[in-house]
């Protein structure tokens, strides 16, 4: 039978020869399964895997750490291959997400099972590899810098885990563990910062302008035996970059056609002389005022920040702040005399603060 | 005379032979029927606890899974009413009785030590050269007047442990060929009758479970659903008046953002948040700090918490399953100076996201609330203010 079969079919297909066709081949399937890897379903699954990327937004190039378990400790490891994909099946092909780049990933740190050095990278894949050795530290921690992520809508995608004997992630693996996670967009919080300018005048004021009433201040009746004096407060602040300027505008005290004349110059308190002016500053002569006072950096200008020294120029800058500036409380002290002479009647005058702030 | 010789010698050679062929019909023909008389099993059927092959072992001794370890239940009617002392149970490939045996490959009944079934009391396996062999059960008990119906069940001894029959190792159709005989030793036959039955290859049902991280983060609130629906909108935020977005020193504004996550991961799973405080060029909101504090009017202050009463009708703040991470668990309440909400802001989150939220299994559906808080100073410099704040879910396998 044999004979006739070899005579009925061409040498090459003699069974002798073509057994030894099949050995052959299964001798060249067997030599080719070594020089790539072979998903093994039945592997053990690592345990406590896990992917944080450190800025899900989609595109941005970003760090990947990953941590796992190893499940067999007892099966020298030599390579791992990490392949991110759509999927985290590695009985299926690795189907890359779009825009994702490991290309230029670098190994940065790793913990618990080290020595690895990068062997490959590619697009979707990454593969490390070492001198094979049981993997008994658990947990183990990779982390990649300079992996891009994928682009496009947010989505989940798939880093395949695998672990290998030989050095190039060939072969079987040993084990496998699929972790995920998710580009997302950012949440962009804006808002509004308007320029500020907080100014408010009062008889008496707080901390701030919610509590500013009255305006009229009443120096009673004058005497040129001794000076007559009143306070008004203001508060200012502003987040203007070239800070504020506070000028005062008005009149002296008249009354008709009679007036105190204004102090041109600080100059102190002379009772029985005709004197109209004010200060910014805590006085002994009179007892009246207080010194700037809050968190604020303004001052007043040099004519009205001397103690005990009084005057009036209407248009005049009366304090400043040359930065932006918190809360600042300034109290002005009004003094007038008036000699024996003075023409009796109501004396009376409008003083208006004008606060500018330059941005 | 020579030609007669050989004729005859041809002639004797051909008598012998169709003489010998004679014989082995007439042999053949009484081996073939050998009990015409006696009578059919009838309603006999052979019940097997698993039809897997006697290779496979998956599950239990005497689970639907494991072929290996067996039971066998035979059920049949004595076609004769009248003594019966023993019976034989064999094992073949073809179920005629008479023909030629040959044993299921694989087949092993040798390891049954027990006789169960309704019937089985009073009966025993054969010992010696009649005890239990890879492919024939012989059971005896004291003879006596038997008839109806008959129900024997063998492996079942040890719970299938160490008594169990193994199944043929190969698919298809096996018989068992039953004999009741009047005797105890399996000599006068009664009845006879086959059962068949087969092992099949069981169907394997594989289906993949895939790591599951549905993540999303917004700034409009929609409903769950039944699906977990995730947020789609820009994300963006707007922090401050309702009317022009901006930022007072005299109130304090707040605004929120969403993040829903659902999850397979059941070593649970972490949420972060990575971002820088509000900047306008190189001007910036003071981040309100890493411990949790309380909304201070009039002082520069940009933080975020988790805000458990904005429910949005069942839409938003929903923690079934994560947990709010310290200092970030307050949000809720009032903002106004020294109110009653907590915040934290961390501007290191930036390099080092900082977690915001823990699970410790796997998570349905949960929505998380995030209120941020906006408070400038009048000395905050004007302009517009913005940053981005990420949101990353790291679950753990």
């Amino acid at each position: 039978m044999k004979a006739y079969i070899s005579r009925l079919l061409p040498r090459t297909f003699a069974p002798k020869r073509a057994g030894s066709i099949m050995l052959i081949a299964l001798l060249l399937f067997l030599g080719s399964a070594q020089m790539i890897a072979i998903p093994k379903t039945n592997a053990l699954q690592m345990q406590n895997r896990s992917l944080r990327i450190e800025d899900p937004t989609a595109g941005v190039t970003t760090r990947y750490t990953f941590t796992f378990s190893y499940a067999d400790t007892a099966t020298p490891i030599g390579s791992l291959l990490f392949q991110i994909c759509t999927d985290p099946f590695i009985e299926l092909p690795c189907n890359a997400p779009t825009g994702i780049d490991a290309s230029g990933a670098t190994l940065t740190q790793q913990a618990g099972e080290t020595g690895f050095t990068v062997l490959a990278r590619q697009t979707n894949s990454i593969t490390l590899s070492r001198a094979p050795t049981p993997p008994v530290a658990n947990p183990s921690q990779y982390i990649f810098d300079n992996v891009v992520n994928p682009t496009g809508a947010p989505r989940s995608f798939y880093v395949r885990i695998t672990t290998y004997t030989s050095l190039d992630a060939s072969g079987t693996n040993v084990d496998y563990g699929g972790v995920v996670n998710a580009t997302t967009q950012g949440i962009a919080v804006s808002t509004k910062v308007p320029p500020i300018l907080k100014f408010c005048v009062g008889l008496v004021l707080g901390d701030d302008c919610t509590t500013a009433d009255d305006s009229v201040v009443d120096l009673g009746n004058l005497s040129s035996s001794h000076v007559s004096s009143g306070s008004s407060q203001l508060i200012a602040a502003t987040n203007a970059q070239f800070g504020l300027a506070v000028a005062m505008y008005g009149t002296t005290m008249t009354s008709g056609t009679n007036v105190i004349p204004a102090l041109g110059a600080p100059t102190v308190s002379a009772p029985g002389n005709a004197q109209f002016g004010l200060n910014l500053r805590a006085n002994s002569d009179p007892v009246m005022g207080q010194d700037p006072g809050g968190p604020g950096v303004i001052i007043p200008t040099s004519n009205y920040n001397a103690p005990n020294r009084y005057m009036f120029q209407t248009g005049d800058t009366i304090a400043t702040s040359p930065v932006a500036t918190d809360s600042r409380k300034l109290t002005s002290t009004y003094i007038v005399n008036v000699p024996p002479t003075q023409s009796p009647g109501v004396y009376t005058a409008t003083l208006t603060y004008i606060c500018t702030a330059t941005f | 005379m020579t030609a007669f010789r050989q004729f005859f010698k041809r002639t004797s050679l051909f008598v012998v032979a169709l003489a010998l062929v004679g014989v082995w019909i007439a042999a053949d023909a009484v081996w073939l029927t050998p009990h015409a008389s006696a009578a059919q099993l009838t309603s006999r059927k052979l019940t097997l606890s698993s039809s897997a092959l006697g290779s496979v072992a998956t599950g239990a001794a005497l689970a639907g899974t494991n072929g290996a370890k067996t039971k066998h239940t035979v059920d049949f009617t004595l076609g004769t009413t009248g003594t019966v002392g023993s019976i034989e149970f064999l094992y073949c490939t073809t179920p005629l009785p008479g023909t030629t045996c040959t044993a299921p490959t694989g087949m092993d009944a040798s390891t049954v030590t027990s006789i169960g079934g309704t019937s089985a009391t009073g009966w025993s396996y054969g010992t010696s050269g009649n005890a239990p062999t890879a492919s024939r059960l012989r059971i005896t008990h004291t003879a006596a007047s038997m008839s109806g119906a008959q129900d024997f069940t063998f492996g079942t001894g040890s719970g299938g442990a160490t008594d169990y029959i193994k199944n043929p190792t190969t698919t298809g159709t096996f018989f068992i060929r039953i004999t009741t005989y009047s005797d105890t030793a399996w000599t006068t036959t009664v009845d006879q009758g086959t059962v068949a039955n087969s092992t099949a290859t069981q169907i394997a049902i594989t289906a993949k479970v895939q790591e599951v991280l549905n993540f999303s983060v917004g700034s409009t609130v929609t409903a769950p659903g039944s699906s977990c629906t995730a947020f789609t909108d820009s994300g963006a935020v707007t922090l401050g008046d309702p009317t022009d977005g901006t930022l007072s020193f005299s109130q304090a504004y707040d605004a929120h953002s969403y993040f829903r996550v659902s999850t397979n991961a059941n070593n649970g799973t972490i949420v972060y948040y990575s971002g820088d405080t509000l900047k306008s060029g190189t001007n910036s909101i003071s981040a309100i700090g890493t411990s949790a504090a309380a909304s201070a009017v009039g002082t520069s202050q940009f933080g975020l918490g988790l805000d458990s009463s904005d429910t949005q009708a069942g839409s938003g703040y929903s923690f079934t399953s994560l947990t709010p991470t310290s200092p970030y668990g307050a949000g809720n309440g009032t903002i106004t100076n020294a109110g009653t909400a907590q915040f934290a802001f961390s501007t290191a989150s930036v390099t080092a996201p900082v977690q915001i939220a823990s699970a410790a299994g796997t998570i349905v559906c949960d929505t998380g609330s995030v209120r941020y808080l906006g408070n400038i100073s009048t000395t905050t410099p004007p302009g517009i203010y913005t940053t981005t704040i990420s949101y990353l879910a790291v679950p753990t396998y």
